[in-house]
């Protein structure tokens, strides 16, 4: 069998995880654990980990979790700083610091990352219409804003500074690496969003929250790509998962619409053309992983709650497609569940050879415990023994 | 909630099961559970789930006997009797048993083997659990001190070959001597080649005896309903049978519960 992208993978310091190991990562990886346990970091670490040095992709996966928000509540800097394990101590200056630390093998090129970030401040310059004219990395002074000699505006704001540093395999040989140190400032009141970093060493990820089918972003560039790629057939096989009645999608331009903007559209055998925003949170969602899969060939596709709007009586004939699309697509799944439910239409959805494998997380003090079940001991636990096996 | 220290039991059958809760309630004088809501937290993971995901809709899974006092929380699971090893494994797989608990035991009957090489099976197939499990027994059981503490009792007595109706049927002499006799003399009728037509194993004769008196004391009930409900296990018949004071001690040793301090 050939090696995964990542085969083991060590999360020793990410938001409040510390020392959590997942060994002998399968096919398709379940992640259990009682609310606050570590999951979703878990996610958040390996999508970090895979693009150590994409400032804009830590940005949106510190952004993640308030996805569901209209607005964000927290700044950006402060839930950039948040993915950090925060130390003990405070800098000796008083400043805030905190690190993270991730190792992996298999044939994923990082082998390992460590970060670490220390709040800075700097002094900023406005212009006469506001705009920042320049930056100051000395500590400032106290004083939030003044005029300057010139008549502009200046004052402090707030900063990172973050240093990563990454091990990685050479690309023409699995023994000797080579070692990456790059320096990042981030600063408040910067359009972040545009500082994307460095796209290289990375590893094709696609990501799948509670929420994010609901955001039409992305989608329309999805499913050309899915069918582009000949995939659109097997999309449409898990959407009847849902609903027996669908029978096509397609991309069109509202009827009577002003704008230039297209929609996906359900051709269904009842309602005839119907736009996907009017169907059910399941059938939106299930449209999500399946072009989410497409992304993600050859990579990590990474789904939070997994059980999430799909009835559990389609959960079965659901997850065994989309391991079949994973193993075929040599696509390794990261996925969490609260639902025994999922557990079980998981394991009855597999065979030994689909490689899942089920790690509970588990808080401990000062260190962040792994139970790992693979697929042959999972089955007997839950088929066999009846055991409860997410707490 | 209460912390109490957890002692896991392993046993290879029912009645196994409910001779150790009897001694443990009647002579230790532990208190047994009977609702999920005083349950310590790590014996909820033997709380088996119905109907089984394996489609089987009349199996019946083993729920652990939990018995407990201020400061002793034990359970006492029969792990289907010859899968007790492997299920065994199974479930402390899944359980930070090593953090746990305080003590894990394992009281099996030498029917067809020597005491001593019952014990070496369970050492070969605990090993990995538990690297310093007992590899040997004496008249008392084994006992290894260590965290946790481990020991093994092989029924009757760790020396002869039988089972625990072997011991039951030294009791049914004290607890009931009218019905005994009759007992075994109705037994006894049943010549060899009968009972190997029956089907029986070693010492399934001595299951019969105690069968025959248990449908006497309530027509119709089990030798596992006979153990909880009768006197097959009591002060009396600890009085006058070694066997029951051996295995008294067992417990004391494994528990670390001396009976002179129990009220």
């Amino acid at each position: 069998m050939s090696q995964k992208n990542l085969e083991s993978l060590t999360i020793h310091s990410f938001r409040g995880i510390r020392g959590l190991e997942l060994k002998e990562l399968g096919q398709i990886n379940l992640l259990v654990g009682v609310n606050n346990s570590g999951k979703t970091s878990v996610l958040e670490a390996l999508s970090v980990y895979c693009h150590p040095l994409d400032i804009g992709a830590w940005l949106s996966i510190a952004r993640q979790r308030e996805q569901g928000f209209r607005i964000s509540r927290t700044p950006l800097l402060n839930s950039l700083e948040w993915l950090f394990a925060r130390d003990a101590t405070i800098g000796s200056e008083g400043q805030k610091s905190g690190s993270i630390h991730i190792s992996s093998n298999g044939c994923y090129t990082v082998r390992k990352m460590n970060a670490s970030y220390e709040v800075i401040e700097g002094i900023y310059v406005f212009d006469k219409q506001r705009r920042p004219i320049g930056f100051y990395d000395s500590v400032a002074s106290s004083e939030d804003e003044q005029l300057n000699e010139e008549g502009g505006l200046s004052g402090t704001r707030k900063g990172l500074e973050l240093k990563i540093n990454l091990d990685t395999l050479s690309l023409d040989s699995l023994i000797s690496g080579q070692n990456i140190a790059v320096d990042f400032q981030l600063w408040e009141n910067e359009r972040l969003f545009k500082f994307s970093g460095r796209k290289y060493p990375s590893l094709l990820t696609s990501s799948v929250t509670p929420a994010s089918h609901r955001s039409e972003i992305g989608q329309l560039r999805l499913l050309s790509e899915a069918r582009l790629h000949d995939f659109k057939g097997d999309v449409l096989v898990l959407l009847r998962q849902m609903d027996p009645s669908i029978s096509d999608l397609e991309i069109l331009l509202a009827p009577g619409s002003i704008s230039s903007s297209f929609n996906i559209f359900i051709q269904h055998d009842v309602l005839g053309l119907a736009p996907l925003s009017t169907f059910g949170d399941g059938v939106r969602r299930l449209l999500h992983i399946a072009l989410q899969l497409a992304a993600a060939k050859g990579g990590i596709l990474m789904i939070d709650e997994i059980e999430s709007t799909i009835h559990t009586e389609a959960l079965q004939n659901s997850f065994r497609l989309l391991i079949k699309w994973c193993n075929q697509m040599d696509i390794q799944l990261f996925a969490t569940t609260h639902s025994l439910e999922a557990v079980d239409a998981l394991i009855a959805g597999t065979t030994i050879e689909s490689g899942l494998v089920l790690y509970r997380i588990e808080p401990k003090s000062g260190q962040t415990r792994v139970i790992r079940h693979p697929w042959d001991r999972l089955k007997r636990l839950r088929e066999d023994l009846g055991q409860e096996v997410r707490w | 909630m209460v912390t109490r220290d957890c002692v896991l039991i392993g046993v290879e059958g029912n009645h196994d099961q409910a001779f150790i809760a009897k001694i443990l309630k009647n002579i230790f004088q532990l208190t047994e559970c009977q609702n999920q809501k005083y349950l310590d937290s790590i014996w909820r993971k033997f709380i088996p789930t119905y109907p089984t995901k394996s489609g089987k809709l009349h199996l019946r899974l083993d729920m652990p006997s939990i018995l407990y006092n201020e400061v002793l929380s034990i359970a006492i699971y029969a792990g289907e009797g010859s899968k007790l090893i492997e299920n065994l494994q199974l479930k402390l797989s899944d359980i930070d048993y090593s953090n746990s608990l305080k003590a894990f035991g394992i009281v099996a009957d030498a029917d067809s083997n020597t005491p001593s090489s019952v014990v070496q099976r369970y050492r070969d197939g605990l090993k990995d659990l538990f690297p310093g499990f007992p590899s040997e027994t004496s008249c008392i059981g084994a006992i290894v001190d260590e965290k946790p503490r481990l020991g093994i009792f092989i029924l009757p007595d760790n020396s002869s070959n039988g089972v625990l109706d072997t011991m039951l049927c030294k009791c049914g002499d004290v607890a009931y001597p009218s019905l005994m006799p009759r007992a075994k003399e109705y037994i006894s009728k049943f010549s060899a080649d009968e009972v190997g037509q029956f089907g029986w194993k070693p010492f399934d004769r001595h299951k019969a005896i105690v069968a025959a008196v248990a449908s006497i004391l309530k027509p119709g009930g089990t030798n596992t309903a006979t153990l909880s409900n009768n006197n097959w296990v009591s002060q009396d018949t600890y009085n006058q049978i070694e066997e029951i004071q051996a295995f008294c001690t067992f417990l004391e040793n494994l528990l670390d519960l001396k009976l002179d301090k129990v009220a």
